[in-house]
């Protein structure tokens, strides 16, 4: 069953990329969309409208949402706990903070603030990691989340006061969540940017099982827990990162996205990412085509409708492991 | 072979010097906090020691990377919990992530020593503690590998019967010396001396970290060791089909 479900998530993506890029301010019939998909060097009309606006920002958001996902996945295995999550956890918040600092110290550069977000998720990570301790209980990592989202707050907030109009247009962009304004050149760079954390997560995952087991186990089964969890926070911090520095904050995709998934392909990581990885990016492609519908011509931030479905999700997935003792009996 | 010399961590153990041959079944015991998990744990390389030296088959463990140790040592621990579903098969399968030995007869094997089969698709989490138990042991067979190439290599195990019935703590330790019969060295924490007397070959008794006493099971286990160990006044019974059996007397409390 899973490689059928595999195999159906290819052209499953296909197809919600090709319906999000025909929905906008100007909507596209499927008939429109093929003659515009052939005039490529065309800067007018339909052609520009899906080559430079809508294919840019679908490709990028199925990376993001995908990458998000991954990383939510790997991170509840690294943590044995499937309530963890990058947003969750402060991570997101950390890119966030070292993305704002960023803008205003150093300017708009993309490159920078990629960068910068890149490094913010790192230290993130490792902050929590070494706040939760080795068998890092939820409670911990959560209230280490807590303490980093209201500091990177608190100094996001500071640097509103001190930031010129452009700036704070920018800020304020980021604090929710957009897919608008991509370009190719963003998806030029992400694109290497989660290959790379694919693999590096890719090349762990059975250790990620044995871990799954406790560290203790895993390292008598052969693993080596610390080598494991530092390509899964590489990894992590790529895609975070860089899904903050080209998308601001969008919240809860890798906290539900990835539990959705292991109650039908299981939690076996060489199904789970995979899985986590298109199933993320069909969720984001969608979203982001419902921020478009809403209330055009203006856009919902991609970031306020994810939460507004993820919040709900995560209550109902609390008060389900409150009623069964634990998330998955 | 494995050579403890002058081992030392932390204050829990303290300067053990040891010799285990492969092809016997050692049991560990001595009262809580002695150390015996700490020393599990040492021997099985997961634990680097303050001093001294351990080493298997004349191979320094702290030389030995944890891939190469899990070719030749497997470990059960006293519980493993797991927080996502995974179907028991995989469970057993994950040990041999890195013996590359995880064909599905030898899954199935495992499952059937320990009399899981029949639970193979099932959830583990969703399986008793004794269940779970025996998945495990399951899992570090699978770990060993096929039995016909387990010779020389170590199972060591750690109160690996503490959630089982009668039934199957007398199966774990039949399998874990039936083990020993092939070849293999086995080194179980446990509590239940008498148990350990049935099965093991011999007894290490640790206490307060350190190696009070080491011999075969007719010579140790008597009802001096629950009144050396435990404080507790018992005698020996003579069991003259098996072996020696210790039984304590009754406590009152005032």
């Amino acid at each position: 069953m899973v490689r059928s479900i595999k195999f159906w998530l290819v052209p499953i993506s296909a197809a919600a990329m090709v319906l999000a890029s025909l929905v906008g301010p100007v909507p596209l019939s499927l008939e429109h969309w093929f003659s515009a998909i052939q005039l490529r060097g065309d800067a007018t009309g339909a052609a520009a409208v899906v080559w430079q606006l809508r294919l840019p920002r679908v490709v990028l958001g199925f990376l993001i949402g995908g990458g998000l996902a991954v990383s939510g996945a790997a991170i509840q295995g690294m943590v044995r706990n499937p309530l963890a999550d990058p947003g969750l956890i402060g991570v997101t918040a950390g890119a966030m903070l070292f993305a704002a600092l960023s803008i205003v110290l150093a300017g708009s550069w993309p490159m920078g603030i990629a960068l910068s977000a890149f490094l913010g998720a790192v230290i993130t990570t490792y902050l929590v990691m070494a706040l939760a301790g080795r068998e890092a209980p939820v409670v911990t990592m959560i209230l280490a989340g807590v303490i980093i989202s209201a500091l990177a707050g608190a100094v996001v907030g500071a640097l509103n006061y001190i930031a010129d109009d452009n700036e704070l247009r920018a800020l304020t962009f980021w604090t929710m969540g957009s897919l608008a304004n991509v370009s190719w050149f963003e998806v030029a760079i992400m694109l290497p940017v989660v290959l790379l954390a694919l693999g590096l997560l890719w090349r762990v995952a059975k250790s990620l099982d044995a871990l799954l087991l406790g560290e203790g186990p895993a390292m008598e089964m052969g693993v080596n827990p610390r080598a494991v969890k530092h390509q899964v926070v590489i990894a992590t911090a790529l895609f975070v990162g860089v899904a903050v520095a080209f998308a601001g904050i969008i919240g809860f995709v890798g906290l539900v996205i990835p539990h959705m998934v292991r109650f039908v392909v299981g939690a076996l990581h060489r199904h789970l990412l995979p899985v986590s990885f298109f199933v993320g990016g069909i969720f984001i492609v969608l979203c982001d085509a419902v921020t478009r519908v809403i209330a055009p011509p203006a856009e919902v931030p991609i970031g306020i409708l994810t939460s507004f479905i993820g919040a709900p999700v995560f209550i109902y997935l609390l008060m389900r492991a409150k009623r069964h003792g634990n998330l998955f009996n | 072979m494995i050579n403890v010399e002058h081992l030392q961590w932390l204050d829990v153990i303290h300067r053990i010097n040891l010799t285990l041959k492969p092809g016997r079944f050692y049991a560990l015991v001595g009262p809580n906090g002695s150390g015996k998990s700490s020393l599990l744990g040492l021997l099985a390389g997961t634990r680097k020691p303050c001093a001294g030296k351990v080493s298997i088959n004349q191979q320094a463990l702290s030389q030995l990377s944890l891939a190469q140790l899990a070719c030749m040592r497997a470990v059960m621990p006293q519980s493993v919990a797991l927080n996502f579903p995974l179907p028991v098969v995989e469970v057993v399968k994950l040990g041999a992530i890195h013996t590359a030995c995880d064909s599905n007869e030898l899954v199935d094997n495992c499952l059937e020593l320990v009399g899981m089969l029949a639970a193979k698709d099932k959830l583990y989490n969703r399986l008793s503690g004794g269940q779970q138990q025996r998945v495990q042991l399951a899992r570090v067979l699978c770990q060993l590998g096929p039995l016909a190439q387990a010779k020389g290599k170590w199972l060591l195990l750690d109160e690996a019967t503490s959630s089982l019935d009668l039934q199957y703590q007398h199966q774990v330790f039949a399998i874990a010396k039936y083990l020993a019969r092939l070849g293999v060295g086995v080194v179980s924490v446990v509590h239940d001396v008498n148990l350990a007397a049935k099965y093991a070959d011999e007894v290490l008794v640790l206490k307060n970290g350190e190696l009070v006493q080491q011999g075969l099971v007719e010579n140790v286990v008597n009802h001096q060791l629950a009144d050396s160990l435990y404080n507790l006044p018992a005698a020996t019974l003579k069991d003259p089909q098996y072996t020696p059996v210790i039984s304590v007397a009754r406590q009152e409390v005032a």
